[in-house]
């Protein structure tokens, strides 16, 4: 009987060091490489006190955390590791601890693209990085948590002049982050769409270099109002939109061209906390802000000013904006051919 | 001893499917599915020809489990299901084709039956057609992404559902991103992009509605330069579409309405004309003599820099206003109007 059953056994693959899980997925259960493709679930937590407990070493993997945690070290560099040039990986359901980066990919210029999805993750006490992904030909992160870390995602595509690059950010909780929240660089398009974004220290979201952004339902909340900004667009464009900025210095700034700003809702920061706030920002030194449309926009900023266009802002154009309760001015024009297009409510 | 007849007829049933835990059934090669029931891969699927998984069974919930089924070699679909078959589910892995492969396909002809048919959490790349249903009752695609496909989603009911494609990129398509015969979709959040390749001059959509009804919101648009192919990022064939709050971007014309009563509201398009082709509107109205582009309502857009005109009503279009729109930087003139009795409202700037 024992030897029949060590048959069976042998039938269903408990051997060779890689044992089937539910399911038939492959189990993770210590620090290691993922070095075949294939759909592996975590079936215990692993804590590291130093190196990285989880390297990916090829394309086509889906890793579940299965509702486990990964934790690491302040000596751990990073959490889960994606080399280049693998691609199409899939991170889900568990949780990632502490650790210098939580999910980390480095890949070189000239890597042909990488696509990465994190999906119903919680990222919590990364002294750097919760996400940070280089050279990403497509990532998507949906319904994850970021707490009390640096920075939360760090995404950089392959440029705008790969028209493949892009990014969706959707449904996420980021909070009690030191510096920016969310930062997309070189991209042809990102969809950032109902995300929360709290106690942000220093900026909600940082774009630069992407061609078509569509900003959306998101809100945005900081308590130390000094030095903030939800939003910072640089050299990049698009839509935002029906998004909710409270107890931000600055709630957008954008530097580029052609944008439409509608349909938001800005609260300032307490008057005497200071500074110099303003609910949109367009122009910068070294980049214009230009062709924007701002309608239809509440706006009750407490001090400074409810619009404020830079020196480097031109035809851009203002309507049906609410502007009440800016405690200073409504508008703030410092630029050329900016244009009242009438029914703002001063 | 007494339990090895029972153990023998246990490992037999191995070759087939077996039961995996929570009393699913377990996937492990190309074959067929012909019960109701719950499946579940639990390994990759490699095919070399051929169709890989068939669905002959309705009442199917088949779980890719974070696995892949892949195409090494010849034709084929990777998921077929059979003609009369309703109420499918296939989520949570992915479909990996070799540009003649087709991802999931529902029906050999219009005729067929139409199908409830829900596809989750899938991604998918390198298609003929990425998903090819010709009738459905009820189609759904949520937070999936299929990319590199000639057509990418492909939805030809000629039945009166509804279906919504949600929270998606559905990117780099030859043809078009989505073409939607069917009636009263809700296409909302996804990142849709054209790559044409083909270098036969023929207009390539994003999003083209050819079924009426229905709503186009909040998504992202943008196609990539092949001259002298040219792009469109939506177009309307089918009337009452609502078009709202999309950001277009670097299309030969953002959007192409050949329709009746549609509502385009709060859009951004940009770069109309930019990508080397013909062109270069940021919307065109325009159809036939009998039946002309009439009673839509233009208002609340940002049109930006388009090599021709922010607005162009063309011969064959009647009855339309447009008003509140925002027009920059415009090669030929804010406003191309020819048509019968299209009206500028009023609010433009």
């Amino acid at each position: 009987m024992k030897r029949i059953l060590f048959c069976a056994c042998v039938s269903f693959g408990i051997v060779g060091g890689i044992a089937r899980a539910d399911q038939g997925r492959i189990p993770v259960f210590q620090p290691g490489a993922l070095t075949q493709p294939g759909s592996y679930v975590l079936t215990r937590d692993i804590t590291a006190a130093s190196g990285i407990p989880i390297v990916i070493q090829a394309s086509n993997i889906t890793l579940d955390l299965n509702g486990h945690a990964i934790t690491g070290g302040s000596s751990v560099p990073r959490l889960i590791e994606i080399q280049s040039p693998y691609t199409d990986i899939r991170i889900e359901n568990g949780r990632l601890i502490g650790g210098i980066k939580g999910i980390h990919m480095n890949a070189p210029a000239g890597n042909p693209g990488t696509s990465v999805s994190i999906h119903a993750v919680d990222f919590s006490d990364q002294i750097g990085d919760a996400v940070s992904i280089d050279n990403a030909l497509s990532f998507e992160m949906t319904s994850c948590s970021i707490t009390n870390v640096d920075y939360g995602v760090i995404v950089s595509g392959p440029g705008p002049s790969d028209p493949r690059a892009s990014i969706r950010i959707v449904g996420n909780r980021i909070a009690q982050v030191s510096l920016d929240a969310l930062t997309l660089l070189w991209a042809r398009s990102a969809l950032v769409y109902g995300n929360v974004f709290s106690e942000v220290s220093m900026r909600g979201m940082y774009i630069a270099g992407i061609s078509e952004a569509l900003i959306t339902k998101n809100v945005f909340g900081s308590s130390v109002s000094t030095g903030t900004s939800g939003i910072l667009m640089v050299d990049a464009s698009g839509l935002i939109l029906d998004n909710t900025f409270r107890g931000m210095e600055t709630a957008v700034w954008v530097s580029g061209s052609g944008s439409r700003i509608a349909g938001n809702q800005f609260v300032g920061p307490p008057a005497a906390a200071g500074g110099s706030p303003s609910a949109v920002i367009l122009g910068s030194s070294g980049y214009n802000g230009d062709r924007t449309l701002i309608e239809l926009n509440k706006i009750d900023m407490h001090s400074g000013c409810g619009l404020r266009f830079s020196t480097a802002a031109h035809d851009n154009i203002f309507r049906l904006n609410t502007l009440r309760g800016s405690g200073g001015l409504a508008v703030c024009d410092n630029g050329t051919g900016n244009t009242d297009a009438g029914a703002n409510v001063y | 001893m007494k339990y090895l007849p029972l153990l023998t007829a246990i490992l037999a049933l191995l070759p087939g499917t077996i039961r995996a835990d929570e009393g699913r059934i377990a996937i492990y090669q190309p074959g067929t599915i012909d019960r109701p029931g719950s499946y579940v891969l639990n390994r990759d699927i490699v095919v070399s020809d051929g169709d890989a998984l068939v669905i002959r069974s309705s009442q199917v919930d088949l779980d890719l489990n974070g696995y892949a089924i892949r195409a090494t070699g010849g034709s084929g679909a990777l998921i077929r299901i059979d003609d009369g078959f309703t109420s499918i589910r296939i989520r949570n892995g992915r479909l990996l084709g070799n540009d003649q492969f087709d991802g999931v396909v529902y029906g050999s002809t219009g005729q067929v039956p139409p199908i409830a048919l829900r596809l989750e959490d899938l991604e998918g790349r390198d298609f003929r057609y990425g998903v090819m249903v010709q009738s459905a009752g009820s189609f759904e695609i949520l937070s999936s992404d299929f990319s590199s496909c000639g057509s990418c989603v492909v939805l030809l009911s000629p039945t009166e559902p509804t279906g919504r494609i949600v929270d998606s990129r559905i990117a780099d398509a030859q043809y078009e991103a989505l073409l939607l015969v069917q009636s009263g979709m809700e296409v909302r959040g996804n990142i849709l992009s054209t790559a044409p390749l083909s270098n036969d001059f023929v207009e390539r959509p994003g999003v083209q509605m050819m079924g009426h009804g229905g709503i186009v919101d909040g998504n992202l648009l943008v196609s990539i330069d092949n001259p002298p192919d040219p792009t469109a990022g939506i177009v309307l064939a089918a009337p009452g579409v609502q078009v709202t709050n999309n950001v277009l971007d670097r299309h030969s014309n953002g959007m192409v309405i050949h329709s009746d009563g549609n509502h385009i509201a709060g859009n951004v398009i940009r770069r109309n004309g930019f990508n080397g082709a013909n062109d270069g509107n940021g919307i065109w109205m325009d159809n036939l003599s009998t039946d002309p582009a009439a009673g839509n309502l233009i208002e609340v857009n940002l049109i930006d820099a388009s090599l021709q005109c922010a607005l162009t009503f063309g011969r064959f279009s009647a009855d339309n206003a447009w008003r509140a729109n925002m027009r920059f930087a415009n090669g030929v003139g804010p406003v191309c109007l020819s048509g019968t009795n299209n009206t500028d409202e009023g609010g433009n700037l």
